[in-house]
């Protein structure tokens, strides 16, 4: 299967794959091996470490129901780097896992990192020009703050690496590459153009790759659509992203567009009323999941589904380049049918059946074990409290449909809120949402816009939860014999959801 | 071996329940014939409902079985009170309601085991109480 590189760079980065791979888990297909590349310098960031765990947990679970026609839960493949070498027979040194480790800034200050006191005194004097006293100051080791400037120096380490040469030895002629960044912010705004412009020269340590000169390439560049708390002791000032967001787009107008180097390029923005904690980086640094970031991993599974003939390149120009923006019917509060068709489609089934999945696994697997239906325990079905206990189940299935209510309630309790579904997001004492809850006894009344599907003539017709487990006996009949019971879970939660949704509201 | 008698057997369990002149009676009124016949339907159809008809998850536990099994068993106890009653009382036949009420439990719990037989019979196909009871191991 051909190979769709993402380079997630800087927080945003983490953030969008994040929302891809809820994407993913839900069924939605891009027909290519996703390979997540994060480039972040804040090791301890926390939103790229719960994307990295999160993209495990993935991992685990596709592996385990791989090959199995009958489910469409994680049926997507995501490989690392290192996989994807392996696979090739290559036995180079990269990183196993889907973080670029950047060398040399952990603890280090950017003047150590250009070696600032080795300078003669003119260099330094140049030097001085371009940074600030706070910029040479700076500590690496949580990123660049909303520094460009810092980043586009620093970055360029990851083009001369032994990582982008493992990468542009796997690279094949039908792969693609797709790069998420934002625009105002540090690490994004360097390592988009940076990255692009090695890609397009074709040239890794000395070898000329003619298929990365011409690779098929697409980007979304994500405009400002947060602010953050003012902080006279924090580098970072929401005062600046639209001054710094309005220059990188000159300086696109030129090296991006202007000269025709990306085949296909996403915007994507909203009005910025949203307020964030001003944290530098970190583990702290976790913000709430928000629809951009959906949307934006939206613009991969377009990208994805463009067919070849609109993506032409020759000699490293893009022959028919396109630029795409993003927009929604309604503002403020977002369900299903407030976004365009060609979107709504995209995802409705997906995201509902596993929405409806999920609350099944959170509120009534033990219930449905304790009642030993037909789809835990006939048909070949061991569906027991050993094989909820089990690490496919307990740790990673589990693991991961955590983070998908977390996700959903997230993006729920954000502005712009993404609200397809009726849910009360959970949060701790430190206002951290930890899951959600749901308050009707009817399940089919929370796909908000989307009315329950009723059979008024008969007063005996199933409803909820019973209805539910009837789908998923039928579902576990039809579905016979499975390779192994992890296999035969998802495939009857599969087929059961895909026919409770159907008969109920899509 | 007529309907009468293939009942008969089964209604005297081979023998063990055998009560002389009333028993004689009900196979020389070709009783045990009618009310095997209609025994041995009425636990087919609860059978049937409970897998089939009413078929539903909310309805599918060994105790909701439990349930059918003692309908059944209450139904074929009044058969079995009943019929002969009726029928004999037409016949100026007269005997002591003792008897009609250890027929009817003989035929309440001969019934019983129709019902079981129905259930081991479909209790495999496909429906939202599949594989309900399991009364004796495994999947049995």
């Amino acid at each position: 299967m051909a190979k769709l590189y993402i380079f997630g760079i800087g927080g945003t980065g983490a953030r969008v794959i994040k929302s891809l791979t809820m994407l993913l888990a839900s069924g939605v297909k891009t027909n290519f091996d996703i390979v997540p590349i994060l480039i972040d310098p804040d090791s301890a960031g926390g939103d790229l470490n719960r994307t990295i765990k999160l993209l495990r947990d993935y991992q685990n679970i596709h592996k385990t129901v791989d090959g199995y026609e009958q489910n469409n839960f994680f049926k997507n493949k995501i490989s690392t780097l290192s996989d994807i070498v392996t696979e090739q027979g290559g036995g180079a040194k990269v990183f196993d896992g889907f973080r670029f480790e950047l060398d040399g800034i952990q603890n280090d200050r950017f003047k150590d990192f250009i070696d600032f006191n080795s300078l003669d005194a003119n260099n330094k004097n140049l030097v001085k020009l371009l940074f600030s006293e706070k910029n040479l100051d700076a500590d690496l080791g949580v990123g660049f703050r909303g520094n460009p400037n810092i980043g586009s120096i620093v970055l360029n380490q990851f083009t001369k690496s032994e990582v982008f040469q493992s990468f542009a030895d796997s690279y094949e002629a039908d792969d693609r590459i797709f790069i998420v960044s934002s625009i105002f912010g540090g690490t994004g705004a360097a390592g988009f153009p940076l990255l692009l412009k090695n890609l397009r020269k074709g040239k890794v340590g000395g070898k000329n790759y003619e298929h990365l000169k011409n690779s098929r390439i697409g980007a979304i560049s994500v405009l400002p659509y947060f602010k953050v708390k003012q902080n006279d002791n924090s580098q970072i000032d929401s005062h600046g992203f639209i001054t710094k967001t309005k220059a990188a787009l000159h300086y696109y107008a030129r090296n991006i567009s202007g000269n025709n180097s990306i085949n296909s390029l996403y915007y994507i923005g909203d009005s910025a009323e949203n307020t964030y904690e001003n944290i530098e980086g970190g583990t702290n640094q976790k913000n709430d999941a928000h629809f951009i970031e959906l949307a934006s991993a939206l613009s991969i599974i377009d990208f994805a589904h463009t067919e070849d003939i609109y993506l032409e390149t020759k000699n490293g120009n893009a022959s028919n380049p396109t630029y795409k923006e993003f927009g929604t019917k309604a503002a403020r509060q977002l369900s299903f049918n407030d976004l365009f068709d060609g979107t709504k489609n995209s995802i409705i089934n997906n995201l509902t059946e596993y929405f409806y999945f999920n609350l099944f696994l959170k509120d009534k697997m033990t219930w449905a074990i304790d009642k030993n239906y037909p789809f835990v325990s006939e048909d070949g079905a061991k569906f027991d409290k050993n094989f909820i206990q089990q690490s496919f189940y307990k740790n990673f299935l589990s693991d991961f449909n955590k983070e998908f209510r977390i996700w959903l309630a997230e993006v729920f309790r954000n502005q712009i809120s993404f609200a397809p579904f009726a849910i009360n997001p959970i949060a701790n004492e430190k206002n951290e949402i930890t899951d959600f809850e749901i308050n009707t006894s009817n399940i089919f009344t929370l796909a908000r816009g989307i009315p329950e599907r009723k059979n008024k003539f008969n007063p005996f017709a199933k409803n909820n939860y019973e209805l539910f487990v009837s789908e998923l006996n039928v579902a576990s009949h039809k579905l016979g014999d499975a390779p192994n019971p992890q296999k035969r879970f998802m495939g009857v939660f599969s087929q059961g959801t895909k026919a409770l949704v159907n008969k109920k509201l899509l | 071996m007529d309907l009468n008698e293939f009942y008969s057997i089964i209604f005297e369990w081979g023998g063990l329940t055998y009560r002389g002149v009333f028993s004689d009676d009900l196979f020389t009124e070709g009783l045990y014939a009618s009310i095997g016949l209609i025994t041995t339907i009425i636990s087919l159809f609860l059978v049937i409902a409970f897998y089939f008809i009413i078929n539903r998850p909310s309805f599918s536990r060994w105790q909701h079985w439990l349930i059918m099994l003692l309908i059944n068993f209450v139904i074929a106890f009044l058969i079995g009170l009943i019929v002969p009653q009726n029928i004999f009382y037409g016949l100026g036949i007269d005997y002591d309601i003792m008897e009609y009420i250890t027929f009817g439990l003989i035929t309440a719990i001969t019934t019983t085991a129709f019902f079981i037989l129905w259930t081991y019979c479909f209790k495999w196909w496909k429906s939202h109480a599949k594989g309900t009871p399991k009364l004796f191991f495994g999947k049995f």
